[in-house]
């Protein structure tokens, strides 16, 4: 062990190893003590919330205001429609975005510019544009109130987005893979399917978390199409946590951290992917 | 051929089970009330609700109600969609000074015909009532609580400051913050709310009335003084100039955690001061101070039966039974509001007997209702921006009272406010 | 002819998702043009006789004070959230393709910034920019950079900064990863053989990343673009637009004006000047792109 450690210091690389991954701690605290101070924060007794002197770490330790937020019934149901609508958005968007990107980035298609540009421009519409028509449609559909409402809206929007993130890598294959699934006598889509995707994974990942976390995080659209409690994600119920708690930073916090924390499993579990594939370098030639 | 038989015994026993369940089930059909959709954004109070729901449904078999909780901000939102698409719940509970917008846009059905031979309509308060009418006084809805504001006094502090009594004065209560304000602390004289939607217009309107100005004469004196008053004390540093990002909730809580001496308190905050104060300091209520009159606000929700409603007639009669004298003063009770009629208001005493209450019984005496108005949220944008820019210097109060007046006068010249005071 | 198939196989690729997205946000798009030409609120929804008055609404948008004040806190909010967090996001990418131990895991975890509902970040920057019991302000007076708390939320001149601060904050990781995408298809050999031509470290940067990377620059400016410039759950949470319009940008004002002041028409135009500013800008960066790809 100590022989280890002595050749890391004195070889140059591991010396840089050290600095460097010193630098990254320090660029991650200072980034991530936001998220520190919400968590933090979440674990402080009012009187320490109100006090005058600001401090940096609970002085005095309450879970108070998570259990005031966990014992909340409808908290559970909120956490499992927050998950249903970003996993169906999720679907969608993937379904209807990933063949595209690949139509896009690997055909001659013509009209392609026009192709672009809609895709651009429906990117572009805020979403107090969106909210009265799509009520309007959904109402005729008999949709409002499912999860398929708020779905439909955020992938919609979506799709485009993973059209243009994933174009440049299926451009980025380089066309002796296609002529090999051809050699092989694999027809169109099962080249697109064990060939295409695969080669581009890292890109297929980013875009699940991208479009998940788009659905996760939609406050506009699953409050104006979902009113019933037990259809409604954790999100929309923000509204009601600030006209309840007013500036009761703790019991808000918590509620935030509670939110917060499937992002940070979701990472977690997905991490060595999203890393490993960024980090490996989308073409094996 | 016995083959035939049991094949046809079977068929026959089927078709007769089939007969049976059909029947059981049209006749359940036959006997189901009509499912009737209630919106509201009660929260500690929706358990008080869902008690008269039910007792409503277990009542009587023609229609019945199911109450879905939405929040305030986005019942509005569904009203304003719901107007263009016309996809509203059959029963909706409305913010009072709102109600005059949605019955313009159409959302609330006109129930005159079946509420104006109703004995007990002559039992409610003007005030509350007018708040469902449109211009030509009909009714579209019953109004289902009241409150208004006053003002609540730590009486530790200003003991600790040398005063033994809440200020009753503008002087008095300037000079009381004024001495109660401790900055090592970080306790200041006053709080209130003072944000930038209607609960920022609400906390406002008491001073403006009180100055003996009106929304109608923005510009004159009186009003101009009433924004002085509150500009000083955040100049001088009696009043956090972060009131105008706090709503009532944000004041009440600086207030609890005694970081306030004097607060402008509504009514529903009885119900959980008690508990959120837990004997930590000795509080007073009080009318808010007088310049030329006492003032005070009402608040308080309406209950309308939207236009979508299939059986108009049938929801205006749930909600009569809702305000009922009796049903009315339980609410009441439970919720921490004021009734909306008199006879409910003599079925209990605690309106008079608990001090507290007993203020707030007072000070509706002293309070004047917003609008109604079809345009009120233009005109309330315009006064509480108003209030901002001259808290936070933006503006000097007579500047900012002139650039309301420049909004809301010229509505006012075209639509006045219905029963005008 | 083989051509020919060529095409059609691209277009059973391309053709659903372009259907799927034109016929679900088509719709809403024409609704709101026709509606920002007609002058419906709150006087004639009801009576139904909103008439055609054509650019009347745009007229009366351009000629206001309070939306000359929306347009520029619009675009100071865009091209300082941009600024910020795309060079940021382009360092912090530069300095993840070393090889290190930790740079992934790290990396990984600064992602969790945007992953974060905005709604809860939103609440996090109203706490942390408080004035008397604000992180920020604690730490200035701390480290002495001023000597009294800084009105954030409170004063008009500093709200909006505060905003641009909270959006970057959740920008910066977003740039990041796209352009950690970027950097590692760029091939190690490309560098070595520069290296070996005697390049140095800005040389290569500039003749070597730079023209490399430019797709995925470009994509992120252009996303960046978008996203930041209809921006709205920050500001709805974070301060509702205020104090006094200060940090009220084109996709709160217009939502604003449908909702809380029914005035739906204008609601609509509102909508609609944002949605043109964005074409302008998608409109160049198709012909950007169409370089490269001819």
């Amino acid at each position: 062990m100590l022989e280890k450690i002595k050749f890391t210091l004195n070889s140059r690389r591991g010396r840089k190893n050290i600095i460097f991954s010193f630098l990254a701690m320090l660029i991650a605290v200072i980034f991530l003590f936001p998220i520190y101070w919400l968590l933090m924060m979440s674990f402080k007794p009012d009187i320490e919330i109100f006090a005058k002197v600001l401090t940096y770490y609970p002085h005095e330790f309450t879970i108070q205001p998570w259990l005031e937020n966990l014992q909340n019934q409808e908290f559970l149901c909120s956490l499992r429609n927050s998950f249903m609508i970003a996993t169906t958005s999720m679907l969608l968007s993937i379904i209807f975005g990933v063949p595209a990107a690949y139509g896009m980035g690997r055909y001659k298609v013509s009209g392609r510019k026009i192709i672009l540009l809609t895709f651009l421009v429906t990117q572009m519409l805020p979403p107090s544009l969106m909210l009265t028509p799509m009520y309007l449609i959904f109402n005729n559909l008999g949709l409002l109130g499912t999860y398929l409402a708020p779905a439909i809206a955020i992938s919609s929007g979506a799709v485009p987005f993973i059209v243009i993130i994933l174009r440049p890598y299926f451009k980025s294959i380089p066309r002796s893979l296609d002529d090999a699934a051809r050699i092989d006598g694999c027809n169109l889509f099962q080249s697109f399917f064990r060939i295409m995707i695969p080669a581009i994974k890292t890109g297929i990942i980013v875009v699940v978390v991208i479009s998940f976390l788009s659905g996760w995080n939609d406050l506009a659209y699953s409050m104006t199409f979902n009113v019933k409690a037990e259809m409604r994600p954790l999100t929309a119920n923000i509204y009601k946590f600030q006209s309840k708690y007013g500036t009761r930073w703790n019991a808000i916090m918590a509620y935030g951290a509670i939110l917060v924390i499937p992002v940070i499993l979701v990472f977690v579990f997905l991490q060595k992917y999203i890393v490993g594939g960024l980090t490996a370098g989308a073409v094996k030639e | 051929m016995r083959k035939y038989l049991e094949r046809f015994y079977s068929i026959t026993i089927f078709s007769l089970v089939f007969m049976l369940i059909g029947a059981v089930f049209s006749l359940n059909v036959y006997a189901k009330p009509v499912e009737v959709s209630l919106w509201h954004y009660f929260e500690h109070e929706a358990e008080a609700l869902e008690k008269v729901v039910a007792d409503y449904n277990a009542m009587q078999d023609e229609i019945e109600v199911i109450p879905t909780f939405v929040s305030r901000e986005e019942l509005m939102n569904q009203y304003t969609i719901g107007a263009i698409s016309g996809e509203l719940p059959d029963i909706g509970m409305v913010d009072s000074p709102n109600m005059a917008s949605f019955v313009a846009l159409d959302v609330f059905a006109d129930i005159t015909e079946y509420v104006e031979e109703w004995d007990d309509l002559q039992y409610f308060y003007d005030g509350p009532l007018n708040s469902t009418m449109d211009v030509e006084g009909k009714i579209h809805g019953l109004p289902n609580n009241s409150n208004c504001l006053a003002l609540l006094v730590n009486m530790d502090i200003l003991e600790a400051a040398g005063f033994d009594e809440p200020p009753t004065t503008w002087d008095e209560f300037y000079e009381i913050a004024a001495a109660t304000t401790d900055p090592s602390n970080s306790i200041y004289g006053f709080s209130m709310s003072a944000v930038g939607n209607e609960e920022g217009t609400f906390q406002f309107i008491p001073w403006l009335y009180s100055s003996g100005a009106s929304v109608s004469s923005l510009v004159s004196e009186k009003a101009i003084s009433s924004l002085e008053l509150l500009t000083n004390l955040v100049k001088e540093g009696y009043m956090s100039r972060e009131v105008i990002n706090w709503g009532q909730a944000d004041a009440y809580n600086a207030f609890v955690a005694g970081k306030a001496a004097m607060l402008e308190s509504g009514t529903w905050q009885i119900a959980t001061m008690d508990e959120d104060i837990d004997d930590a300091f000795d509080y007073q209520y009080t009318l808010l101070p007088k310049g030329e009159e006492y003032a005070s606000v009402i608040g308080g929700e309406n209950f309308g039966v939207t236009v979508a409603a299939s059986d108009v007639e049938a929801c205006t009669d749930f909600i009569k039974f809702m305000q009922t004298a009796e049903n009315n003063a339980n609410w009441c009770e439970i919720a921490g509001k004021l009734p909306v009629r008199s006879d409910a208001a003599e079925l209990k005493d605690f309106w008079t007997e608990d001090e507290r209450y007993a203020v707030f019984t007072d000070a509706m005496n002293y309070a004047v209702a917003r609008g109604p108005h079809p345009e009120w949220p233009i005109i309330s944008e315009a006064i509480y921006s108003a209030v901002q820019a001259a808290l936070i210097g933006e503006k000097t109060p007579e500047q900012a009272m002139k650039d309301a007046a420049a909004i809301i006068n010229p509505i006012l010249a075209e639509i006045p406010v219905a029963g005008s005071n | 002819m083989k051509i020919a198939a060529k095409k059609f196989e691209g277009y059973i690729f391309a053709l659903p998702g372009f259907i799927y997205t034109v016929v679900v946000l088509g719709y809403p798009l024409i609704y709101n043009l026709i509606l920002s030409f007609k002058d419906l609120n709150i006087r004639n929804l009801r009576s139904g006789n909103a008439v055609l008055v054509g650019l009347a609404n745009y007229k009366q948008l351009f000629t206001d004070s309070t939306f000359q004040l929306i347009l520029r806190n619009t675009f100071i909010f865009t091209i300082g959230s941009l600024v910020f967090q795309f060079t940021i996001g382009f360092i912090l990418a530069l300095f993840f393709s070393k090889k290190f131990k930790l740079a992934g895991p790290i990396r990984g975890l600064l992602l969790i910034a945007y992953m974060m509902p905005i709604a809860v970040t939103a609440m996090l920057g109203k706490n942390i920019f408080g004035v008397s019991e604000g992180l920020i302000n604690d730490l200035l007076l701390k480290m002495g950079f001023i000597s009294e708390p800084v009105q954030w939320l409170v004063s008009t001149s500093t709200a909006l900064i505060a905003v641009i601060a909270v959006n970057c904050w959740i920008g910066i990781p977003f740039n990041m990863l796209i352009l950690t995408s970027g950097l590692t298809n760029i091939p190690q050999r490309v560098y070595d053989s520069a290296a070996v031509d005697g390049a140095n470290a800005w040389q290569r940067f500039y003749h070597i990343t730079l023209p490399l990377m430019r797709p995925a620059i470009m994509a992120v400016l252009m996303l960046g673009f978008i996203y930041t410039f209809k921006a709205f759950d920050l500001m709805f949470i974070m301060t509702r637009g205020g104090p006094l319009n200060s940090t009220d940008v084109l996709g709160t004002y217009a939502y604003k004006l449908s909702f809380t002041k029914y005035q739906f028409s204008m609601g609509a135009a509102t909508g609609m000047v944002l949605f043109c500013c964005l074409l302008v800008i998608g409109l160049f960066y198709l012909r950007l792109i169409a370089g490269e790809e001819d």
